[in-house]
This record gives structure tokens, sequence and C-alpha cells, in this order.
């Protein structure tokens, strides 16, 4: 017997009528993209576990509202990362307020093979370099270019025009192009955008 | 900064390089002309590529299933949140393991509601595959148990009958759709038993639409779960590829219609 594949806006629409089973769909239609958000933005497995968890909670309950109205994985995205800039911010206030022995200062000034392979760790430059970024940039970046999103979703999910999105990933292109000059010396220099 | 005999001025071309999405697709005439044209365009559309390559590589190391007790947490933690919202009680999203949350039943109106609306839709369906001509294939392991639209053809020359946008149907298991991942499922074309060439990762967001044409002959329709690095589109492939690389047939479907050669557009 036939059964026709739904979309994810039908499935959304099923959500927002009680269907729980919809909801179960679009997630495990998506997570492999979700969970990759929030590896990215966790400092650990455990906290992108909760960072998934939290961010995919408040998904549900504006889905439930029919709140989503543009792409469920481009809200879903953009609600991880929030939630994840969310949690980082609240780190840096935490480690803001300790002492931090000199001791361990002077020994993290030395490299470590560990740190010297990090370093080498091509991906992991990428990764810091788009964590560098200004947040409507970073953000951009990651649905577009990381994830695959189209400028139509990612202009959704951020609520602002195509343009704008265009715009910001233009922007932020250059300053990763900058940025990551020195891993690929053999190219020619990249004109920085102007700060603003 | 360089010859201005072009049409187009170096900045344009330089919007144009960091603007767009690189994924293969060829750039309008103007900018090819003056890119082959520009010595400093191009180092900077060089410089642009290797870092789309560096993008999809972060990509690709964070394209893995998420482990199996974290999808029980999350979809707890969502009918939990759901739950309370409803009920007016607040309750703050539990990030750990706890009992179960208590899950709404779907009203009978709604399945009664849901049902009719297949019944139609099968109606309409049934006659819409007979139409087309299109049949299983006997080496599809779905039995054509849920079906997508995922590749429409094109071809022939005009006012040839063929020459019209024809949905083209992919069987896929119960099983087959809960491993279906967006981003990471694959639409392949080819002759029958390959080699196949990728058109391009399913978007679940048009599954119904016509977002991708086959590219080279359209004998056979391929579906299947990629490999973390994922498969860029024009990519050829034999089914001994697929096997080795870890990826995943969900699903083939043969295209009895005679074979023909159709244009590929970029979705």
């Amino acid at each position: 017997m036939l059964r026709r594949l739904e979309t994810d806006r039908e499935l959304l629409d099923r959500y927002v009528e009680g269907d729980e089973a919809a909801f179960e769909a679009l997630y495990k239609r998506h997570r492999r993209r979700l969970w990759g958000m929030a590896r990215k933005m966790g400092r650990d497995t455990q906290q992108a576990e909760d960072i998934l968890v939290e961010a995919m909670a408040a998904v549900a309950v504006a889905a439930r509202r029919g709140a989503i109205r543009g792409s469920f994985v481009g809200y879903s995205l953009t609600a991880i990362h929030h939630r994840g800039l969310h949690v980082i911010e609240r780190r840096n206030e935490r480690q803001a307020g300790e002492a931090v022995p000199l001791a361990i200062n002077l020994v993290s000034s030395v490299p470590t093979p560990e740190d010297s392979v990090l370093r080498s760790d091509m991906r992991s430059e990428v990764a810091r370099a788009v964590d560098a970024l200004p947040k409507e940039e970073g953000i951009a970046v990651m649905l577009v270019d990381v994830q695959g999103l189209t400028y139509k979703e990612c202009a959704a999910a951020l609520s602002c025009s195509e343009a704008t999105v265009k715009r910001r990933l233009r922007e932020a292109r250059r300053r990763l192009a900058m940025r990551l000059r020195h891993l690929r010396p053999e190219l020619a220099p990249v004109e920085a955008p102007a700060e603003g | 900064m360089s010859d201005h005999h072009h049409t187009l001025h170096c900045e344009e071309v330089q919007g144009w390089i960091w603007g767009e999405r690189h994924d293969g697709t060829t750039p309008p005439p103007r900018v090819q002309d003056h890119l082959a044209a520009c010595e400093s365009c191009g180092e900077e559309r060089t410089a642009r590529s290797a870092l789309s390559l560096d993008l999809r590589n972060l990509r690709s190391e964070l394209n893995e299933l998420p482990p199996r007790d974290l999808d029980h947490r999350v979809l707890d933690a969502a009918a939990g949140a759901v739950a309370s919202r409803e009920s007016g009680a607040f309750e703050p999203v539990r990030t750990r393991p706890a009992a179960p949350a208590p899950v709404a039943t779907p009203r009978w109106m709604t399945a009664a509601a849901a049902l009719l609306g297949a019944a139609v839709l099968l109606g309409f369906l049934a006659g819409r595959f007979t139409a087309t001509g299109v049949q299983g294939f006997a080496g599809n392991p779905a039995s054509a148990a849920v079906h997508t639209t995922l590749a429409t053809a094109s071809p022939g020359p005009a006012m040839d009958w063929r020459n019209m946008h024809r949905p083209h149907q992919v069987g896929i298991s119960p099983d087959g759709l809960n491993r279906l991942q967006d981003g990471a499922t694959y639409l392949m074309t080819g002759p029958v038993g390959g080699p196949y060439q990728v058109v391009g990762a399913v978007r679940f967001e048009e599954v119904d639409l016509p977002a991708v044409f086959p590219r080279g002959e359209l004998s056979e329709i391929v579906v299947a779960v990629g490999p973390s690095e994922g498969w860029a589109p024009g990519r050829e492939l034999a089914l001994a590829d697929l096997s080795e690389s870890g990826a995943e047939i969900l699903g083939r479907r043969k295209v009895e219609d005679p074979p023909v050669q159709v244009g590929y557009t970029a979705p």
C-alpha cells in the first residue's frame, strides 16, 4: 500500500493539532544536523546533550503554538545556536569571577604535545575562526555554509531578509578567509571587510 | 587593481565571489569572462573555494547521529515542556533523564480526518502511478511502502509527449524511513545497475517539489544515506562504491520509459 512521505510543514501542522508522533518524525529526520550544531556549541558531549535537549524542548513549545512559520530545521538550528551562546556566556561569567592560580597560567602558556596536535588540526582552526566572528555573522555561516541551509531558510530562521543574510555572509567569509590565510600560504591575501 | 575593459567591475565580481554559494554552480557568463581575464579576482575565487572546502569539512565532522538514549531524552523533554505549557504549570526543562512525561492523546477527529485525507490522496496517487507508467522495481527492498517524489524529468524535443515534468517515485520501507536523514540522504540517477551520478542531497522541506533534475541517463533512480563526508553533485558511484563507503541504499526505482538524457539544474 502506498503512503506519501510528509513534508516538514505537514508534520508541523499535525503537531499543532496534537499528534506527538509528528514531532518525533521531524526530530528524527533532522537529528544529525541538530546534534552537529549542539556539538559545535557545547564544550563537551554532556554539555552538547543538555543544549540539544533544552533547545528542542523550546522548539516543541513553539511548534505546538504554531509559531514556526518558516523552516523547522532552520528554526531548530537557530534555537540550538542561541541556547549554546547562552551557555557559553554563563560559563564565561563564571570563569571571570574565579581567581586563576598563576602556576596554571604559566603551565598552560607552554604548548603541550596535545596542544600542538590541536593547533595543527585545520578543522579546529576553522571552528575557532567561526566562533570568533560577530554573533550575527557566525550564525549565518553555521546555518548556510556549515549546515547547508538555503539563504531563504536562513533568512526565515533569523527573521531577516535574504539580502541581509547575503551581506552578513559576504563579510563573514572575507573575515574567515583572512583569518585562515595562514593555513593556505599559497593563496593571495584577502582584503578585510570594513568593521561595523 | 586590474584591467577594466570587462563588462563587470572587480567590485561586482568580488561581491558575487563572496556572496554566492559555491556548491558546483557555474558562474554567470559575464562573471566567467571577467574571472578568465582578471588575475586578482581569479585569486579571490580560489581563496573562496578553499574556504568553502574548509567549512564543508567542518560539516562532515559534525554529521553524526546522536547517541540513541539522547533521542529519548530530547523527545521526553519536548513532550514534558509542551504538557507543562498546556496545563499552565511552569516547570523547567529537565536536561537529565527523568520520569516519563505525560503524552497528549491525539484527538479522534484528527485521526479520522487524517485517514480520510490519506484515502483521497491514495486514490489520486494510484491514478497518477498508472498514468505515468512507472512500475515497481524488483530490486527495491521497500515494496513501495512509502513513496515520495524526488526527481522530475523534463527531457525530449518540444511538442514531444515526453517533454513534460513527470514525477518518479521511489519506494522506501518504514524502516528506511526512520533512517532518512535530511542533508545526508542522496538522490542518484543512472543506467540500471549503475554507475550512478549523484544529483544532490534530498531536502525534506521541498519533498514534493520538482527540486532536482536527474543527471545523465535516467534508467534507474537510487536513494541512499551517504557517508559522513557526503557526496558532491555529479560524483559517479558504482554499486560496489556505495557499499564500500558505508552508504545505505534505502530505495531503488527502475524507470520503465525509454532512457533519456536530461540536463541538470541546481536545486
